[in-house]
């Protein structure tokens, strides 16, 4: 199972990319469907959020996951 | 022959580098931040890359860093943006005519009250001045870094300290010292505007407008940002709030490039360079006592040298130098305040070399100005 994290720009969801990354995390970005904007696929791991919100930066979870 | 000592204008020769940065961003680069296709998603990245390229010249974070079309278009963001609900702002006699005039403007409106303080050859009598003017409801500090007439260093670390001490937003205009000295918002700069076709050698159109986000910036422009675009509110968070349209991907790479060039050679190594080429052309010019330098022993300034030839009109000698090949602005580099300051009511001709200038090149030069 995956986060799903909804990013409020292109900007931050490519910070966001580049910090998980860099911390190991397997992470994809695509483009959302129905709203602009850009969502990150990550591994759903608590640690994940704990890092984004360090680093502050601004996302909205959508827990449906995917396999 | 043409050679180009208006580098403080536009630098020219651009690097290699920036040329093929241009070349390959005009073959592989659409629109960023706007789909998910191949193109667009390339786009973004790169145009992100170049964001991190240019906060961490500068010590910001990557979404701090928004790219305008100019330096002009930067600073009218930050003045019109923090002034927005009036106050008091504080600008420096040096100022060019990308502070003055939105801060007349704001004036004239009576939208804020403004005043100008007086730039001293003495630092200490400089923060003196603007620190006797300011008052309770004193919102922004506007100066330069380095004037764009005289070269003229200006305080900026301890009109930084003032600014943070009474809560004040301090805006620095960068345009002559990016790339030539270091800049960092650690340094208690909040808004860095700067140019990207100067010193940091990208093309022309491009510019950026860096902040530590401690003072918010309302957008002077709504639009398209590629994101919530259901939405008919403007986005809050930087940098798509401030950069409605697609920005210039093409000259945004040319501004990466450029700063990679810069970082490359050195920062310290360009500015020696182009400072021992000003000061060999001021040995040169003076062996001729009808021309007056704008230098005083005591000031530091970046590399630039205006002067005049006895009372030649300033335009009358740019024309003529022009004639032999030799660039160089004449008139009032737009900085109508900074004139006045001087009280060069002729204008003044500016030399301003770049890295890819010659120190032989500045001698043949000196030898044409000395003969007219």
């Amino acid at each position: 199972m995956k986060y799903i994290l909804q990013m409020p720009s292109y900007t931050y969801a490519q910070k966001a990319l580049r910090l998980l990354v860099a911390f190991g995390y397997h992470c994809e970005l695509k483009r959302r469907s129905g709203d602009c904007g850009y969502d990150l696929y990550t591994d759903k791991n608590p640690d994940v959020i704990k890092l984004l919100s360090k680093y502050k930066i601004p996302y909205t979870i959508n827990e449906e996951g995917y396999s | 022959m043409i050679i180009n000592f208006d580098n403080a204008a536009t630098t020219f020769p651009k690097p290699l580098a920036v040329k093929k940065a241009v070349v390959s961003a005009m073959e592989q680069l659409t629109s960023p931040g706007r789909s998910g296709h191949p193109l667009g998603m390339r786009t973004s990245e790169a145009v992100y890359s170049a964001r991190e390229t240019a906060a961490d010249f500068f010590g910001a974070s990557p979404e701090n860093v928004v790219f305008t079309l100019n330096c002009t278009h930067a600073l009218n963001l930050a003045i019109q943006g923090i002034m927005n609900s009036g106050g008091h702002l504080i600008i420096s006699s040096m100022e060019h005519n990308s502070v003055s005039r939105p801060a007349a403007k704001l004036a004239d409106s009576g939208k804020i009250r403004l005043s100008t303080a007086q730039v001293s050859p003495d630092s200490r009598k400089t923060i003196e001045n603007f620190r006797r003017l300011i008052r309770s409801d004193t919102k922004a500090v506007v100066c330069t870094a380095a004037s764009n007439v005289t070269g003229q260093i200006m305080p900026v670390n301890e009109l930084a300290e003032l600014c943070k001490s009474r809560n004040i937003a301090f805006i620095v205009d960068a345009a002559q010292a990016s790339g030539i000295i270091d800049l960092k918002l650690s340094q208690g700069i909040n808004i860095l505007c700067t140019a990207g076709h100067k010193g940091l050698y990208g093309i022309t159109g491009t510019g950026m407008l860096i902040t530590d986000g401690k003072f918010p910036i309302p957008p002077l422009l709504q639009g398209g940002t590629g994101s919530g675009s259901k939405s008919l509110r403007q986005p809050e968070l930087l940098p798509e709030s401030l950069e409605s349209g697609t920005v210039g991907a093409v000259g945004i790479m040319s501004m990466k490039a450029g700063i990679e060039f810069i970082k490359k050679i050195g920062i310290n190594k360009i500015f020696a360079h182009e400072d021992r080429i000003c000061r060999r052309f001021i040995r040169e010019l003076e062996k001729n006592p009808k021309i007056t330098v704008y230098r005083q022993k005591s000031v530091n300034y970046v590399p630039i040298v205006a002067f005049n030839v006895g009372d030649i009109p300033s335009e009358a000698v740019g024309n003529a130098l022009a004639e032999k090949g030799f660039c160089l602005r004449a008139g009032f580099h737009c900085a109508a305040l900074a004139h006045a300051s001087l009280g060069t009511e002729k204008g003044a001709v500016r030399f301003s070399p770049s890295v890819f200038s010659r120190e032989d090149d500045a001698v043949k030069l000196a030898e044409i100005i000395n003969t007219l």
